[in-house]
């Protein structure tokens, strides 16, 4: 029960509950919505930071069209897209098949369900450091384990080989990014109620039946949302990229977010990689869009 | 909105589900199963456990052409060398320092800014919410840029301080969002009771609700630590020293050195003893988190 005299007080509760909110959104304010101006603000300006921080012509879309124009533009674009596009569809097979594998009756299944979660808590420098030593070239165990068994002939470069890079740098990545779709997805499937699949067992359907009359079709909003957090955290992805490779070889394996760091903190042309920033969060803008309108349907 | 009762956790005991049928148990697909499981499960621990033997062997053990399992002799004369290696040891101090104060400033500010919107009535709240999660899906790499020069611009480029700010602010909207999720859950009743005997709303926000979301509180700490204690990319444009980089930078600093790349039994020791806080944190308060964790991702 409400005490009478409260509800009455209603300007002085709005204004409580700003002043409660004030703290958070000073630092927000700070270090998020100030700088997202900020970009905004230099991907118009030619600011090169070895000439100095003060000389900042406004030069138009001038950043844009460089990068739009720069013979490199469709490689970083189209190493986006694999990685992006691997990175979620890999990302995506190993958490729903963890996830359906491990929501079944399965001895040690609070173990397995744990030790799958391991990888979300390492730091992110660690598993490209372990993983890095696996993969090496010269004294990586993965070469020897698939030498002795045949699979393949000789040791293979798999960071720097032009064939074998992009698969390595996928599997490091799914590798750290599953463990949080795959608890995401294990909380969808449970959210199913299992009447439904004792209902189709009497009903005579088999597994494979239910998997894609019942199980897909009542995940699907789930599956919707994990897969546009994943495309958002793919895109924005820097480290794994970066500590793996370094982009390389050459460019080959070079994103757009750690190309905004080699234009903005390599090159200190802070305007031009500011554009390129801003082109990137464009795309991560219209999946974060989409997000939170499904969120708010479901609601 | 997550209300009493409709946040399930993920990990509940002996909840099951036949997601493939009962009828796959019966036939062939049982050792099916467990194949899959082995297969994922291999992928998944095998590149920690190797890491773990390759850094308890001594140097000459580690560059073998056929490499050794297990550990022969066994040494610990890489942790050794971690532990007395001060570009590890000073940025492991750094760690302790941005990840503990980033947890004291994000979980408190968290805390009041989810507990306004639980509680109090106000015009905009699902704008406020809707600007918190576009924060938290923001790319960090494009926000840095200005950061960087912003911080230059007030002194605090290269300082604890500073990365504890960018720390907090990074992590608060999905604290925010994550107390929002607790606190939801809590009667309000008790509260109010407390109003009535004469405490103010904030006395009663401490005294009352506080104490019984201590699940969330711990929670949302472990959540901020290990986000702080992870990260590399504040440290990485932020810093520009030893004093002040955290030991995810300076690791990934000393990969890159060749005095790392010969020495990599103790850059993997230095890798496996800062890996252990945040992994041992991630297991004490595993159930109370992924809770909060996936009901973020999925409701509002």
């Amino acid at each position: 029960m409400r005490a009478a005299g409260w509800s009455t007080q209603g300007a002085r509760r709005a204004w409580e509950g700003y002043l409660y909110l004030a703290p958070a959104f000073a630092i927000l304010g700070l270090v998020v919505a100030w700088p997202l101006f900020e970009t905004l603000r230099l991907s118009f300006l030619d600011v090169y930071l070895l000439r100095g921080m003060g000389e900042r012509a406004f030069v138009g879309f001038d950043n844009y069209l460089r990068f739009l124009r720069h013979p490199n533009a469709p490689v970083y674009v189209v190493n986006t897209l694999i990685y992006v596009g691997g990175g979620v569809a890999g990302t995506f097979v190993a958490a729903l098949g963890l996830a359906l594998l491990l929501s079944e009756r399965i001895a040690l299944r609070a173990f397995w369900r744990g030790l799958a979660l391991i990888p979300w808590a390492m730091p992110i420098t660690v598993t490209a450091m372990i993983w890095k030593w696996v993969l090496d070239g010269q004294w990586g165990i993965l070469n020897y384990l698939l030498t002795s068994l045949g699979v393949i002939d000789g040791y293979v470069s798999w960071l720097s080989s032009g064939t074998w890079m992009w698969p390595a740098i996928l599997a490091v990545s799914v590798w750290a990014m599953t463990p949080f779709m795959f608890v995401t997805l294990l909380s969808g499937l449970q959210g199913i109620p299992r009447e439904i699949y004792e209902a189709a067992k009497i009903d005579g359907a088999g597994s494979w039946t239910m998997f894609w009359r019942i199980t897909l079709p009542l995940l699907r909003p789930v599956i919707l949302t994990v897969l546009l957090i994943s495309v958002i955290l793919h895109l924005r992805e820097f480290a794994i990229i970066w500590i793996l490779t370094g982009g390389g070889p050459g460019i080959r394996s070079t994103t757009m977010s750690p190309l905004v760091y080699v234009e903005s903190f390599r090159h200190f042309r802070m305007g031009y990689g500011a554009a390129i920033g801003v082109i990137l969060m464009s795309a991560s803008l219209l999946c974060t869009w989409i997000y939170l309108r499904r969120l708010r349907v479901e609601r | 909105m997550a209300g009493p009762g409709t946040l399930r956790p993920p990990l509940a005991r002996g909840e099951s589900l036949a997601v493939l049928g009962y009828g796959l148990r019966r036939r062939a697909g049982a050792p099916l199963r467990y194949l899959f499981l082995g297969v994922f499960m291999v992928w998944i621990a095998f590149p920690f456990l190797w890491a773990i033997s390759s850094s308890l062997r001594p140097a000459d053990r580690l560059f073998t052409p056929t490499p050794q399992w297990l550990p022969d002799p066994l040494t610990f004369e890489n942790y050794r060398w971690a532990l007395g290696e001060p570009t590890f040891l000073i940025p492991l101090k750094n760690s302790f320092l941005v990840s503990g104060f980033t947890v004291l400033a994000a979980v408190p500010l968290a805390a009041l800014a989810a507990y306004s919107l639980v509680r109090l009535r106000y015009p905009g709240k699902a704008a406020i919410i809707s600007a918190m999660l576009s924060a938290q899906m923001l790319p960090t790499m494009v926000l840095i840029i200005p950061i960087f020069l912003i911080y230059a611009r007030l002194h605090i480029f290269n300082t604890i301080f500073g990365l504890v700010l960018a720390s907090t602010a990074w992590t608060l909207p999905y604290a925010v969002i994550l107390f929002r999720g607790f606190f939801s859950t809590l009667s309000v009743t008790l509260e109010e009771q407390a109003m009535v005997d004469g405490c103010s709303r904030l006395g009663a926000f401490f005294r009352i609700t506080l104490p019984l979301s201590l699940p969330g509180i711990i929670a949302v700490s472990a959540f901020v630590f290990i986000w702080t204690w992870g990260d590399m990319l504040f440290p990485l444009i932020l810093t520009k020293n030893i004093d002040t980089q955290t030991a995810a930078l300076s690791l990934f600093t000393m990969m890159q050195s060749t005095r790392g790349a010969t020495n990599y039994g103790g850059l993997l020791a230095a890798g496996v003893l800062f890996t252990v806080p945040a992994v041992v944190l991630f297991i004490a308060v595993q159930r109370q988190l992924l809770e909060g964790l996936t009901a973020g991702a999925l409701k509002d």
